[in-house]
């Protein structure tokens, strides 16, 4: 009955004796059950997210779709350790399958949902209806065919993807064109058919109507498809009718299940008893390694907290600390600003006293230092007098600088006047010389002395 | 699926007249080869392409009402267009429908700018009444193909400036230009700068460009039809020929499936890449009404000549060169010593289609190394005959043919402006130097990428 309304349903096949078989735990139904068990799953998925079957379908390659189905079933709850435990190659445990099967039909209300997705065939597209055969997406071996070409150079393949993208670009547009057509023939059936309407809700006809009058030929095939559906929709009123023996079964399975899981622990306890336990089930859709990650999680922590135990205990002892000491931070305070009243009359009284230190030392300093200017130098008199009396230590300085570059200033000229006067001494000297020169020539007519020039000025 | 006609200028409005005239010709002919069933989607088809055609029969004498041309007529004087509306309605097969033209008193004077920054503007929002008029009445637009030439004043100025503003309001929809390439020896002096500037800016704006050189068309008249005094008319058929054995209801063979060789398709086929636009077309057999009748051609002879045209760029099948091969090999300036394609489209319509092979077209030497043999060569089958001609093929390609003349133009149209010479004529009616500098930029990057292939 099942297997029925699965094959009218195109979500798999499979026979009853199958399933019969799988009762009994064999090997050889395994493959099948499971391959159904992965369609259902898969219908239920694309049903809850609202995907498309064949996509999804497409998208999950066959050797992951067990991984595939625990995964999904480990998310809906199903926490079977020895259903987690099968290997994913469907080889054995078509009883588990089974179980599991029950379990899904059961949790996912997977009657429902295939009564939902039913096509019906009164309100199918037009285009669903006239056509036989939708036609077959090209093969992925063609679309690789034509992508072969990875000896061009970049400028070539940027040249070929310009090009495959501009075909792309013309082919939205007469897609785009099309789908208008669609919507403006649409309209016109709408339009002209206003009035006339067969079903609730609509004031017209709608194009498949249309078609099934203007063509009456296609009615016997629309007759054809009312019936086979008229025919699956009552086998699965009589699955409502029936569920029960389903269940039924079911729980012997269970039952059966339940029989052997006690035998084969008591005959596995009779037999392995010292040995080894038996290996732990690999809980598929948990990384392998989730034990070791755990542990490591909580070695990190533990660690964390161990160093910052110290710094815990610092800062309680310091929170501690402080609350003793707010009474006497309040006695330190005032004890503090007395200290600092008192060092502040301090130092008023100290500032006066400096100050008047200050001038007295200045005025000594300022004396004493016009006393050497005075000793340098007659002329300096220009801090002589009142002004003398309020003389900052800038003042001074600046004055004992002034002072010093005068004298300074002095030596320098001492010096000048003396290398004049050296000067005129060798000018004196050379004259003489030349005198006496100029007389020994006059002596001796025989010598003829030329002058240097650099002495020629003395002639004149 | 339907293709509104756009006639710019003088020369699109005479070329469209003629178009129409060879399409009506081409249903209405006698011997159709394939089953009045057959023949009757083929003529459905066709009308419904290029024509709209009333449910109401005549009121006068009761006959069902002449197919009305889905087209726009523009130009600035109204010479052309009364004299293309009343040879359309002396045929008695067909008539443009009325108020779907648009003329003023006085031309371009071949001058473009005034074209294109004068008349342009001013007839914008009335041309694009009569175009929405016309796309209101298909059920799906397949494009519009404008017709103009490339010399005059009107067709190439408002002619580029009504593309844009088609690109504008419809930036879905295809757009096809059939531009009229001037004699070399030129009727008008100024024939360079308006080619080019016409060039330039439709290269921007359409989709494709469909070249078609009066000199070449001028030979065929001359050697193939045997006319001695060939006038403009002549051209003008040889022209729409051309154009109606691509355009005309054929199904193309992609993959496993068939589907209708449609505008769409024909550019989706043959202009994907955007640097690449330029389109030529080559038909054969080409001859006189009296000659159809003596000849016989056989498919693969056909093919072979087709093949080397489309190779040695040959007009016609007369006078081809043998020697050009595909070879691998280029010229030291990097030119190819023969015509590469990027791709191309071979329309086949006839007897005894399905069993010719067109296997040589398939040949990855003829094309571009970077294309791939699914993107590069494709075919549309017609078993019913064309303007009763056995067999005819016809081969549309985007490829170096129209560079050569491409190239002559600019460089004239250079020399003309290193001088200045008559550019003042448009800088009065607001074109700048610079445009021309765009213009002249644009198409040299054209040439340059057509070498490059």
């Amino acid at each position: 009955m099942l297997c029925k309304i699965l094959d009218e349903n195109k979500v798999s096949f499979i026979r009853a004796e199958t399933l019969r078989q799988a009762k009994f735990d064999k090997c050889s139904a395994a493959k099948s059950v499971g391959q159904l068990l992965f369609d259902v799953v898969c219908l239920c998925e694309s049903d809850n997210k609202n995907q498309d079957l064949e996509f999804l379908k497409f998208m999950v390659p066959n050797e992951n779709q067990m991984i595939f189905i625990k995964t999904k079933l480990q998310g809906w709850g199903y926490l079977s350790n020895s259903f987690a435990s099968l290997p994913n190659d469907f080889s054995t445990g078509s009883r588990e399958f089974l179980l599991a099967l029950g379990w899904v039909i059961y949790q996912q209300n997977f009657i429902d949902k295939i009564i939902k997705r039913r096509p019906r065939p009164l309100h199918q597209d037009l285009v669903k209806f006239s056509r036989k055969k939708p036609d077959a997406l090209r093969s992925s071996e063609e679309l690789t065919n034509s992508n072969c070409d990875n000896h061009l150079c970049l400028k070539e393949r940027i040249q070929y993807h310009m090009m495959l993208t501009g075909k792309l670009r013309m082919s939205l547009r007469r897609l785009y064109s099309s789908y208008q057509q669609l919507t403006n023939l649409t309209n016109t059936i709408h339009q002209t058919t206003e009035g006339v309407h067969l079903q609730l809700g609509l004031s017209h006809l709608t194009p498949l109507e249309v078609h099934v009058l203007r063509y009456p030929s296609s009615l016997k095939k629309m007759l054809q498809e009312l019936e086979k559906d008229n025919l699956e929709l009552a086998h699965l009123l009589e699955w409502k009718q029936k569920e029960n023996v389903f269940w039924e079964w079911m729980g012997s399975v269970l039952s059966a299940h339940i029989e052997d899981q006690s035998q084969s622990r008591a005959s596995s306890a009779a037999s392995c008893y010292g040995n080894a336990l038996p290996e732990p089930t690999v809980y598929l859709p948990v990384p392998e390694d989730l034990g070791q990650q755990v542990k490591s999680a909580r070695d990190h922590l533990r660690d964390v907290i161990l160093r910052h135990e110290d710094e815990m205990s610092r800062v309680e002892q310091i929170v501690q600390g402080k609350k003793i000491s707010t009474v006497e931070t309040e006695v330190h305070k005032m004890h503090m600003d007395k200290e600092l009243f008192e060092v502040t009359l301090q130092l008023r009284s100290c500032g006066i006293g400096e100050e008047k230190s200050l001038h007295e030392s200045c005025n000594s300093e300022g004396t004493k230092e016009s006393a050497a200017s005075e000793r340098i130098s007659t002329t300096s008199s220009s801090f002589s007098g009142g002004n003398k009396e309020f003389m900052s230590p800038y003042a001074a300085r600046a004055v004992r600088q002034e002072a010093l570059m005068i004298a300074v200033n002095k030596e320098i000229s001492t010096l000048k006047e003396k290398v004049e006067k050296l000067q005129t001494d060798l000018q004196r000297m050379q004259l003489q010389n030349m005198q006496e020169v100029q007389s020994l020539i006059n002596m001796d007519k025989n010598v003829i002395c030329i002058q240097p020039r650099s002495l020629k000025h003395f002639y004149e | 699926m339907s293709i509104i006609t756009l006639q710019l200028g003088q020369c699109g409005n005479q070329v469209g007249g003629q178009f129409f005239s060879t399409i009506t010709d081409d249903i209405s002919a006698r011997t159709t080869g394939v089953s009045p069933k057959e023949n009757k989607q083929y003529i459905d088809k066709s009308l419904e392409t290029f024509f709209t055609q009333s449910e109401a029969p005549d009121s006068r004498d009761g006959s069902p009402s002449l197919p009305k041309a889905r087209a726009v007529l523009v130009d600035m004087e109204t010479k052309a267009i009364n004299q293309t509306m009343l040879q359309a309605k002396k045929s008695g097969k067909w008539v443009y429908a009325a108020n779907q033209g648009f003329s003023q008193k006085r031309g371009s004077g071949n001058n473009w700018a005034n074209g294109f920054c004068i008349h342009g503007p001013n007839s914008q929002d009335h041309v694009m009444n009569l175009v929405r008029r016309e796309v209101e009445k298909c059920d799906r637009l397949g494009g519009f193909m404008s017709l103009l030439s490339l010399a005059g004043g009107t067709g190439s100025g408002v002619g580029a400036f009504i593309t844009q503003s088609l690109r504008d309001e419809y930036p879905h929809s295809f757009i096809l230009n059939q531009v009229v390439w001037p004699y070399n020896t030129g009727e008008v002096i100024v024939q360079n700068y308006n080619a080019i500037l016409t060039l330039s800016h439709l290269h921007d704006t359409a989709d494709a460009l469909i070249v078609m050189e009066n000199d070449s068309l001028h030979k065929i008249c001359a050697q193939l039809l045997n006319i001695k005094n060939i006038s403009f008319a002549d051209i003008n058929h040889v022209i729409a020929h051309k154009l109606a054995s691509v355009l005309q209801p054929c199904q193309a063979k992609e993959g496993t499936s068939h589907t209708a060789c449609d505008l769409g398709f024909l550019l989706e086929r043959l202009v994907p890449h955007p640097q690449y636009k330029l389109l030529t077309v080559k038909n054969i057999p080409q001859m006189s009404d009296v000659a159809k009748e003596f000849s016989v051609y056989q498919w693969p002879g056909l093919m072979r000549n087709l093949r080397q045209m489309l190779i040695s760029d040959a007009p016609m099948e007369e006078g081809i060169n043998w020697n050009i091969r595909p070879v691998a090999f280029r010229t030291e300036s990097g030119h190819n010593c023969f015509n590469r394609s990027l791709s191309t489209l071979l329309v086949l319509r006839g007897r005894d289609i399905s069993g010719v092979s067109t296997d040589m077209f398939n040949d990855p030497a003829i094309y571009a190394p970077w294309v791939s043999s699914d993107l590069s060569f494709c075919v549309a089958h017609q078993p019913r005959l064309f303007c009763e001609y056995e067999q005819a093929a016809a081969l549309v390609s985007n490829s170096q043919a129209s560079v050569r003349p491409l190239d002559r133009i600019l460089s004239k149209a250079w020399t003309m402006f290193s001088s200045r010479a008559y550019v003042h004529q448009y800088l009065r009616h607001g074109l700048s130097e610079e445009d021309f500098l765009d213009s002249f930029i644009s198409l040299e990057k054209v040439v340059a990428s057509y070498n490059n292939l």
